[in-house]
C-alpha cells in the first residue's frame, strides 16, 4: 500500500470511530490541532513518520513485534490472521488479539475482515530501526530479558518499614486533601504538560508537599480512578465522597491497588517474581528491555511509578515494605493488613484553644473529622490535625444544615476541655447575624441580588466604597442588585465583613465557595486539543449528510489523485445499476472525475455525482 | 516465596508529645509528665506558640545546634523524644536531627602553641570541603595538616558566620581574654538570686559566651548583675536607649557593690568610660563622616565581660562590630531569640548559642510575674458613624474605627470598674489622647512630652499619686513605662509579635500588690479594628493568656 493509500483506508476507519475513541487516539498519539480540517488530514497526520515513531515508543516489546511480524507476513504472504500471528509468535491467540488492540489503538494496525496489517508509514519505520540503534524486527521477537534485582535483608525490612507506614500515613493525608481541594475548584494542566503554576501552589499548600510533588499526589489519586483528566482540568471523581467514608486503612489499600493495577503486566508479574527484592537500577534496565525505543518516557514513567511507590509507603529506599511485598503477592487486603500495624491509633477527643484552633492529638476519628471539617478549616495536618473556627467556617456549617446548638453540643462531646468563651461568643454571634444578607441570582437576567430585613444595613452596603465595583441599583428599601454575578457579590460582601448566605431561586440557602481565583493577567484558558480537534472534524463531514458524502468521496479521490493509487470506485448508472470499475484517477475537476480504466484500459470520464464509494483496489 | 513476616512497630505508648514529620511538636499540657517532657524538650526545640492546652515546640538547625552547644547529644535528643511520644517519631525526623546535631563541633576553632587561631577537624572530607568555599577562602591562613588550617587573627567572628551558614556550625574554644580585674560582689540584702538566675549564671560561664533567654519581668538584669559579679572584672553593658541605660545603672547601684563613680554612661548626652560602662547601641552606631564614630569605647578597656541587654533588638551593624570582640566574654540576655529581621543566626555566631531558657509559664508558676487576663471589648458604632465608615476609604477608615467616640464611654466605664488601680490608656492619635485626658481628667504623655516632664509623671505613676495615665503608642513603645495593672487599649492596630510583647510586658513586672493584671482591647464592631483584635487574640492566646470577648453593653451593666 502506498502512502496516500493508508491514508485513504486509515481516514475511512477514523470514520467510523466514535467521539470517545477518536479524542482518546488524537490524545494518545499527541496530534496538534493546527492544519487538520477533516479525516484525510487526520489520516496523514497520523501517519507521519516522527508521529508513527513517537508511537512506538510507547509500545512495549510485545506489540512491537507483532507490528514487525504482522508487517512481514503481510508482505510476503498477504495480512495475516490473528491464528497466522500467534502460531508465528508462538504465543496463544488471546494474547495476540490483545496486543493487537493496543496496536489498533494506537493507530498502528489497519483491518479488514479479519486480517491485520500495519500501515506501509510503521512497516518502514520499524525497518529503519536498526540505523537508529534499535532493535531488529527479529530481535523484538527473539530477544530474552536481561536478570534484575538482588535480594533485601531481614534486617532492612524492618527499617524500611519504619519509613514506609510514615510516608504512606502522610501520602494519604495529602491525597485527601488534594481531592478534597479539587472537589472545590479543578486544577488546569498546561497543554505541554505539567500543572498550571497558580493550581500546583494551590495544592502544594493545602496537601503541605512541596509544589513538585502534587502532580505525584494527582498520579496516585488518579491511579486509584479518585481523579481524573477532564480535557485540560483535573477534576475529583465521583468516587471520591465514597472512598472518604472508608477507614484510612482501606483508603490506604484503594491507593496501594490502584497503583499496582495500572502497572503493565510483564513488570507486575516480574515484581511479583521478585517481591523481595531492591527495584533500583536493575528494574530500569529491564524496563528499557520492554520498551526499546521509549528511553526518556519510559525512564520518566518508572521513575513516577517508583516515586509514588515510596509514597504509599509500598517501597522504602528502592525496595518493597512488607506491605508492599503483601501487595504484590497476595493483594490489597493482606498489604492494608500489614500497613495497619504502623499507622497511629485514631483519636476522638480533641482540644478547643482560647485562639479559636482546635488540635487532634492524633488521627481524628474519620466521622468526627468530616463533621469537624464543615465547621472548621483545616490549618496543618499530620499525625495530629489542626483546625481553625472562624465566622465563615460556621456559616458555611450553618448553611450545611448545622445549628448553634448541634455545633456547640458536637463540639462539646468532641472537647476534652469544654468549649472556650471566645469561640462560644463566635458561636452566638454567627448564629445571630446568620442570613442577615441573603444573595442569589437574578432569575431570567444577567446579574444578581443581596436582600435584607434590616434596611440600614443594605443602606450601609449601598454606600460602602469597598463595594462601589459592584454598581449596586436599589429597587426596594430592602433589595440591591448589581450586574454582575451571585459568586462575586457573595465574595465582595464576606470581604468587607458582612454576615452573607447564598439562597437559590426558592429562597432555599445553598453553599458558595469565596471565588479568589484571580481571572486577569493569567494564562488563556486552552480548550481541551482533541475535543477541538474531533469536532472540527466531524463537523467537516457532517454539515449537510449529502453534500458531506460527496466531498467525503471527492476528497478520496483527490487522495488517489496525489498518490497515484487505483482505486475501486462504485458508480450508479442511468437505470440504477450499480457498476464497478477499477480507475487510476487522474483529476478531478467540474464536478467530473477523469481517470485510467486499469481492466479496459481507457480512459473514463465520470460525474462525481454518479459516484457512490470509492474503496481500495 | 512467602512474605517475611510484618515486623513490630512500636504503637502508641501514650506520652505527652506529638511529633510531626514538619519538625513541629506537640505537648499536651495535661498530660501527667508534661512538665517532664517540656524540660527536655526546651532544651533542643523553640517553643513557638503556647495555648493553654496544646504547645508547639519546633526543632530547627539551629535549636539542635543551640542543644549540642550546651552539651546534649543527638541520641538523648531522640531518646526524649522516643521517651515521650505518643506515636513512633517519624523516622525522617529522626535521621535528620542525628544528621544535624552531627554537623555541630565537627569542625572547633582553637589556639595554637603561638597563640594562633587555628580551625580543626575530626573529619578531613569536611575541612576540604568548607575551604573549598568562597566565601570562607578569606578568612584562612594556611593548611598545616589535612585537619588542621590556620586562620586570620581577626577572623574568628566572620568564619563562625559563614560555617553556620554552610550548616557546619564550629565550636568556639579558642577561649576569652580575662580582661581588667575588678571586684564586684552583690548585695543581698533583703533579697537573692531565685535559683533559675543562679542557674543561668552557671550555664553561662560553663558553656562560655552566649545568650539566656528570661521574659519580661524576670529579672534579667539581676542576671547580669550576678554575671559581673562572677566575672570580677571590667565590663561594657550594652542596651536599647538613654532611659534603660539610666535604669540598669540605678539597679546596680542597688544590687551590687559599685559606687556611682565606678560607673560611666556612655551615650549622646553623656561619654564616661569607667570600669563599668553602659552605653547605648545607638551611640555606637552612630556616624560621623561616614565612619563609626564611637568604636574605641570598644577597646577603651581591657573588657572582661560584654553584656547585650535585648539581644533580639541588636542592630544589625553591631553584629559587624561584634564580630570584632570575639576574644571578649559575651553574654546576651533577651526575652525572646526571635527576631523580626530573621538574624538569629548572626546571633548564634557571634553572640553565641543560647545558655538559659526559662519557660513563661514555670516562671509565673514560681510567683514571680503575675497572670494577665486579657479582654476584648466590641463596641457597636451608632448607625450614623457606621455609614460614614462605610462611605469612607482604607485609610480613613482605620482612623474612623480607631477614634470611634462611642468608645469614650466604654473607657470610662473600664476605668471606674479599676478604680484604685494603675491604670494605663494607650491610644495612638493624638487628638484622641488629648480627647481621652480631658475626660478622664488625667495627664497624658506622648512623643512630645518633655523628658524632665515624662519623668515625673512616670515617678508620681510609680509611687501611685497618679493613678491614672494615657500615654500614645511611642510613649508606650518606651522602656521605662512603670508598672501598671490595667492597660486599657483604645487604638492602635497589631503591631509585630514583638511589639505586642512588649506591651504585654508592662503588665507582667512583679506585682507587690497580688493584683492580676487585665489587658482590655476596644474594637469597633465590623471594622478593621476586628481584625487587628483578631491577630492579637491569636498571639496573646499562643502566648497562654486567657482571652475574653466581652460586649460594651453587657460591661455597663
Amino acid at each position: 500500500m502506498a502512502a496516500s493509500g493508508s491514508a485513504l483506508a486509515l481516514a475511512a476507519r477514523l470514520r467510523a470511530l466514535d467521539d470517545g475513541a477518536l479524542a482518546r487516539l488524537v490524545t494518545q498519539r499527541l496530534v496538534r490541532e493546527s492544519g487538520i480540517r477533516d479525516f484525510f488530514d487526520l489520516a496523514e497526520a497520523l501517519l507521519d513518520r516522527s508521529s508513527i515513531q513517537a508511537a512506538l515508543e510507547r509500545l512495549d516489546r510485545g506489540t512491537l513485534a507483532l507490528l514487525a511480524v504482522a508487517g512481514e507476513l503481510a508482505e510476503s504472504a498477504g495480512a495475516p490472521t490473528a491464528e497466522q500471528l500467534s502460531a508465528r509468535l508462538d504465543l496463544p491467540v488471546a494474547d495476540v488479539r490483545e496486543r493487537i488492540a493496543t496496536a489498533l489503538d494506537a493507530g498502528l494496525l489497519g483491518t479488514e475482515s479479519g486480517r491485520y496489517a500495519p500501515w506501509d508509514a510503521v512497516v518502514e519505520q520499524l525497518r529503519a530501526w536498526p540505523a537508529f540503534g534499535l532493535p531488529a524486527g527479529r530481535d523484538l521477537v527473539d530477544g530474552s530479558p536481561p536478570a534484575v534485582l538482588e535480594p533485601v535483608s531481614e534486617a532492612d525490612v524492618r527499617f524500611i518499614d519504619r519509613g514506609a507506614g510514615d510516608r504512606a500515613f502522610g501520602t494519604l493525608g495529602a491525597v485527601t486533601e488534594t481531592l478534597l481541594a479539587l472537589r472545590e475548584a479543578p486544577a488546569r494542566r498546561l497543554a505541554r504538560g505539567g500543572l498550571a503554576l497558580p493550581d500546583a501552589r494551590r495544592l502544594a499548600a493545602i496537601a503541605g508537599v512541596d509544589a513538585g510533588e502534587v502532580e505525584l499526589l494527582l498520579d496516585i489519586a488518579s491511579r486509584a480512578g479518585l481523579a481524573v483528566l477532564a480535557g485540560t482540568e483535573w477534576v475529583a471523581t465521583d468516587r471520591l465522597t465514597d472512598w472518604l467514608a472508608g477507614s484510612r486503612i482501606d483508603r490506604w489499600g484503594e491507593l496501594a491497588s490502584g497503583w499496582l493495577s495500572r502497572l503493565p503486566d510483564d513488570l507486575r508479574d516480574l515484581l511479583r517474581m521478585r517481591a523481595h527484592a531492591v527495584w533500583g537500577d536493575g528494574l530500569l534496565d529491564y524496563l528499557d528491555w520492554l520498551y526499546p525505543a521509549g528511553a526518556s518516557w519510559v525512564r520518566e514513567r518508572a521513575v513516577i511509578a517508583a516515586r509514588t511507590a515510596e509514597l504509599l509507603g509500598i517501597t522504602g529506599a528502592g525496595a518493597p515494605s512488607s506491605a508492599g511485598a503483601r501487595l504484590l503477592l497476595d493483594g490489597t487486603e493482606a498489604a492494608a493488613e500489614a500497613m495497619a500495624a504502623s499507622f497511629p491509633a485514631e483519636v476522638d477527643n480533641v482540644y478547643l484553644q482560647h485562639d479559636l484552633s482546635v488540635i487532634a492529638p492524633g488521627p481524628l476519628r474519620v466521622d468526627l473529622e468530616t463533621r469537624l471539617r464543615v465547621m472548621a478549616e483545616v490549618e496543618a495536618r499530620g499525625l495530629a490535625s489542626s483546625f481553625r473556627i472562624t465566622a465563615v467556617s460556621l456559616t458555611r456549617a450553618l448553611v450545611a444544615g448545622e445549628t448553634a446548638t448541634s455545633i456547640r453540643e458536637f463540639l462539646g462531646t468532641l472537647s476534652l476541655t469544654g468549649i472556650p468563651q471566645p469561640l462560644d461568643y463566635l458561636i452566638t454571634d454567627t448564629d445571630a447575624r446568620f442570613g442577615t444578607l441573603r444573595v442569589g441570582q437574578i432569575d431570567g437576567a444577567i446579574g444578581s441580588y443581596v436582600r435584607s430585613v434590616d434596611a440600614e444595613l443594605l443602606r450601609q452596603l449601598a454606600v460602602d466604597q469597598a463595594l462601589a465595583p459592584l454598581a449596586f441599583d436599589s429597587t426596594d428599601p430592602h433589595r440591591l442588585t448589581t450586574r454582575f454575578d451571585v459568586g462575586l457579590l457573595y465574595t465582595s460582601l464576606l470581604d468587607a465583613r458582612y454576615p452573607v448566605v447564598a439562597e437559590d431561586g426558592s429562597g432555599r440557602l445553598i453553599a458558595i465557595r469565596a471565588q479568589r481565583r484571580s481571572t486577569g493577567g493569567g494564562e488563556l484558558v486552552t480548550q481541551d486539543t482533541a475535543a477541538v480537534l474531533v469536532q472540527r472534524v466531524r463537523e467537516g463531514a457532517a454539515a449537510a449528510p449529502e453534500e458531506a458524502d460527496r466531498a467525503w468521496l471527492a476528497r478520496q479521490l483527490e487522495l488517489a489523485i496525489k498518490g497515484k493509487v487505483t482505486v475501486t470506485v462504485t458508480v450508479r448508472l442511468p437505470d440504477d445499476s450499480l457498476a464497478e470499475y477499477v480507475l487510476e484517477p487522474a483529476a478531478l475537476a467540474g464536478g467530473r472525475l477523469r481517470a485510467r480504466d486499469r481492466r479496459s484500459d481507457i480512459e473514463r470520464t465520470l460525474p462525481l455525482s454518479s459516484i457512490v464509494a470509492v474503496a481500495n483496489a | 516465596m512467602s512474605a517475611p513476616p510484618v515486623s513490630p512497630v512500636p504503637v502508641s505508648n501514650s506520652g505527652p508529645l506529638i511529633v510531626q514529620s514538619d519538625r513541629t511538636v506537640l505537648l499536651e499540657v495535661a498530660h501527667p509528665d508534661a512538665e517532664d517532657a517540656r524540660h527536655e524538650l526546651s532544651v533542643f526545640a523553640e517553643l513557638e506558640r503556647a495555648p493553654e492546652h496544646v504547645h508547639t515546640y519546633r526543632i530547627t538547625r539551629l535549636g539542635l545546634w543551640n542543644a549540642r552547644a550546651a552539651g546534649h547529644t543527638a541520641d538523648q535528643m531522640l531518646s526524649t523524644l522516643e521517651r515521650f511520644a505518643k506515636f513512633p517519631v517519624p523516622q525522617s525526623v529522626t535521621i535528620d536531627i542525628t544528621e544535624t546535631v552531627g554537623r555541630y563541633g565537627r569542625l572547633v576553632i582553637t589556639r595554637g602553641d603561638e597563640n594562633e587561631l587555628l580551625l580543626t577537624t575530626t573529619d578531613p572530607a569536611v575541612l576540604a570541603e568548607i575551604t573549598r568555599s568562597a566565601k570562607v577562602g578569606p578568612f584562612l591562613g594556611i593548611r598545616r595538616t589535612p585537619t588542621e588550617w590556620t586562620l586570620q587573627p581577626w577572623a574568628r567572628g566572620q568564619i563562625k558566620q559563614e560555617l553556620l551558614k554552610l550548616g557546619w556550625p564550629a565550636e568556639d574554644h579558642a577561649g576569652y581574654t580575662p580582661g581588667t580585674p575588678h571586684e564586684i560582689g552583690l548585695i543581698e540584702n533583703g533579697w537573692a538570686l531565685r535559683a533559675y538566675q543562679q542557674k543561668a549564671i552557671d550555664n553561662f560561664f560553663a558553656g562560655g559566651s552566649g545568650v539566656v533567654v528570661l521574659p519580661c519581668g524576670a529579672g534579667k538584669t539581676i542576671v547580669g548583675a550576678g554575671a559581673m559579679a562572677e566575672a570580677d572584672s571590667t565590663t561594657l553593658i550594652l542596651v536599647t536607649n538613654t532611659v534603660s541605660a539610666r535604669q540598669w545603672r540605678t539597679e546596680l547601684l542597688k544590687r551590687t557593690t559599685l559606687t556611682d563613680d565606678e560607673i560611666g554612661e556612655y551615650s549622646g548626652e553623656r561619654k564616661e568610660v569607667r570600669p563599668v560602662t553602659i552605653a547605648t547601641y545607638q551611640i555606637l552606631t552612630a556616624k560621623r563622616k561616614g565612619e563609626f564614630a564611637h568604636l574605641a569605647l570598644l577597646d577603651a578597656l581591657d573588657w572582661g565581660l560584654i553584656i547585650y541587654d535585648e539581644v533580639h533588638l541588636l542592630p544589625a551593624p553591631v553584629f559587624k562590630l561584634t564580630a570584632e570582640l570575639q576574644a571578649r566574654r559575651r553574654l546576651g540576655l533577651t526575652a525572646t531569640l526571635v527576631r523580626e529581621d530573621g538574624r538569629e543566626s548572626d546571633v548564634f555566631s557571634l553572640i553565641g548559642p543560647k545558655r538559659f531558657d526559662a519557660p513563661w509559664k514555670e516562671i509565673e508558676a514560681q510567683g514571680f510575674i503575675s497572670p494577665a487576663a486579657c479582654y476584648e471589648v466590641r463596641i457597636d458604632l451608632p448607625q450614623s458613624d457606621r455609614l460614614e465608615y462605610a462611605a469612607s476609604a482604607d485609610d480613613e477608615r482605620y482612623r474612623l474605627a480607631a477614634t470611634a467616640p462611642a468608645k469614650l464611654q466604654v473607657v470610662k466605664d473600664l476605668v471606674k470598674k479599676h478604680e484604685g488601680e494603675r491604670i494605663l490608656v494607650i491610644g495612638q492619635y493624638l487628638d484622641q489622647i488629648d480627647t481621652l485626658a480631658d475626660v478622664l481628667k488625667a495627664p497624658s504623655i506622648t512623643g512630645a512630652t518633655p523628658i524632665a516632664e515624662r519623668e515625673r509623671l512616670y515617678e508620681e505613676f510609680r509611687e501611685g499619686r497618679i493613678k491614672l495615665l494615657v500615654v500614645s503608642k511611642v510613649a508606650n513603645f518606651s522602656i521605662d513605662l512603670p508598672e501598671a495593672t490595667v492597660a486599657i487599649q483604645v487604638s492602635g492596630s497589631f503591631g509585630s509579635r514583638q511589639e505586642e510583647a512588649q506591651r504585654l510586658g508592662r503588665l507582667l513586672r512583679p506585682k507587690e500588690s497580688g493584683i492580676p493584671a487585665s489587658f482590655y482591647t476596644l474594637v469597633a464592631r465590623d471594622t478593621v479594628d476586628q481584625d487587628y483584635a483578631q491577630n492579637r487574640q491569636r498571639f496573646l492566646a499562643e502566648q497562654g493568656y486567657s482571652y475574653t470577648i466581652l460586649d460594651a453593653d453587657g460591661l455597663a451593666a
